[in-house]
């Protein structure tokens, strides 16, 4: 997808009150016969160490007696630092590191996951990258009563002129190839509860991955996140109208 | 003589219009499709930190919810009703919590009179239990089987809770 000319003044602009909740940097690797002691010290500065697990756990109360009825598999870790905003995911099938709310900039997302990556990688050894992806998960709050949605969003479910407009909530995905960059691009789009009133929330995650790769250096995999950054911004200013961007400036 | 030209603008067949969007149209069953769909959305939920705890949150409530709405005695042993207060204390819990990353693995009614949020991992349980009187208190369960009891605002204070709850779990 070129960068149409209009808007490429818009690809590096910055919002004050930007909607990012979430920005995901995830790495993914060849399995490798990965012992878990590998992977569960600390990281520096990441003292609280959840497990991550595959699967729900699911307790249930009879009576008097509460069992735990899902069974769980084991991922790995993920460590707490940031004042609870950062969050490092570390797998035996790879690393993902979250940056909550507020979020500050790329280079200090980028930077702080280039440290973890390393401390990640230095525990492994050799390994080959098979999957690099950023997603971006933004919670957009619009002013209630939302008469369209096309007045913020220019990815919208549209419904038939005969039936009613009003909407409960609505759940959409599509994907597209982004050929140029030989990767994908899913975005969902659905409504959420919102944090007031007098909101209506509806959540845009931008998830650009490039995956059917193989790679052992780090500076490729570090390039191609700077491409899907690039083209992460675009396809957010694609997804919003100018009213939504009064909102968020 | 030729066919008539329809400008492209006037046609309203224009399928072009439409290349190469659709790439596959094809699908799978439609119970294996909706399998994958599930999948996906699964993966999406855990890899996010945000989506987790919200639509955590937004599952709690919804358990919350029909909680509030068992009458007395719902357990036929005399049991009272949570209280609304119970409720706002266990969903305020519940809010605190998810702020520190944590979610609760079930919650239930108290026979004792209120809600009582567990949250387990492997042979250790702990519990929130919110009474109808008012009052909180954490409750962690050891592989012994003895209990230590902490009142929630006395003897641990509830930004403490999170912390204290992770570490007892591991």
């Amino acid at each position: 997808m070129a960068t149409p000319t209009w808007m490429s003044w818009l690809e590096h602009r910055h919002y004050d009150k930007a909607p990012i909740k979430e920005a995901i940097i995830d790495i993914q690797i060849e399995s490798s016969p990965l012992a878990m002691a590998n992977i569960e010290t600390p990281v520096p500065g990441y003292t609280e160490r959840h497990k991550v697990m595959k699967g729900q756990l699911r307790g249930q109360v009879e009576g008097d007696t509460l069992t735990a009825t899902a069974s769980q598999d084991q991922m790995g870790y993920a460590f707490v630092g940031g004042e609870g905003k950062n969050v490092v995911q570390l797998k035996m099938n790879g690393f993902t590191f979250s940056r909550l709310a507020p979020y500050q900039t790329w280079e200090q997302l980028r930077d702080e996951a280039k440290m973890l990556w390393e401390s990640y990688r230095a525990r492994l050894g050799t390994l080959s990258v098979v999957r690099v992806g950023l997603r971006y998960i933004n919670q957009l709050d619009l002013p209630a009563p939302v008469r369209d949605l096309r007045d913020f969003v220019r990815l919208y479910p549209e419904v038939s002129a005969d039936l009613s407009q009003q909407l409960a909530g609505f759940f959409l995905q599509v994907q597209i190839p982004q050929e140029d960059l030989a990767s994908m691009l899913i975005l969902n789009e659905a409504m959420v509860p919102p944090p007031g009133p007098d909101l209506v929330s509806v959540i845009l995650d931008i998830d650009v991955f490039k995956q059917g790769i193989k790679l052992e250096s780090d500076d490729e995999v570090w390039g191609i996140l700077e491409s899907l950054r690039v083209r992460k911004n675009l396809v957010f200013e694609s997804c919003i109208t100018n009213r939504m961007r009064e909102l968020i400036s | 003589m030729p066919a008539a030209q329809v400008p492209p603008e006037r046609d309203p067949f224009r399928l072009d219009r439409f290349r190469p969007a659709i790439h596959r149209v094809e699908t799978p069953g439609y119970d294996q499709r909706t399998g994958e769909i599930r999948d996906d959305w699964t993966r999406r939920l855990e890899q996010s930190q945000f989506l987790t705890i919200k639509y955590g949150l937004i599952d709690a409530e919804g358990a919350l919810d029909r909680i509030s709405h068992l009458g007395a005695d719902w357990d036929s042993y005399g049991a009272e009703a949570p209280a609304a207060d119970a409720i706002q204390a266990s969903k305020k819990i519940l809010e605190e919590l998810a702020g520190d990353l944590i979610l609760p693995s079930t919650i239930a009614p108290s026979a004792e009179g209120g809600i009582s949020i567990y949250f387990m991992t492997g042979q250790r349980t702990v519990y929130v239990e919110s009474y109808n009187q008012g009052t909180q208190a954490l409750v962690m369960y050891g592989q012994d089987g003895n209990a230590d009891v902490l009142e929630i605002g006395r003897e641990i204070p509830l930004g403490e809770v999170g912390a204290r709850i992770l570490a007892f779990l591991g």
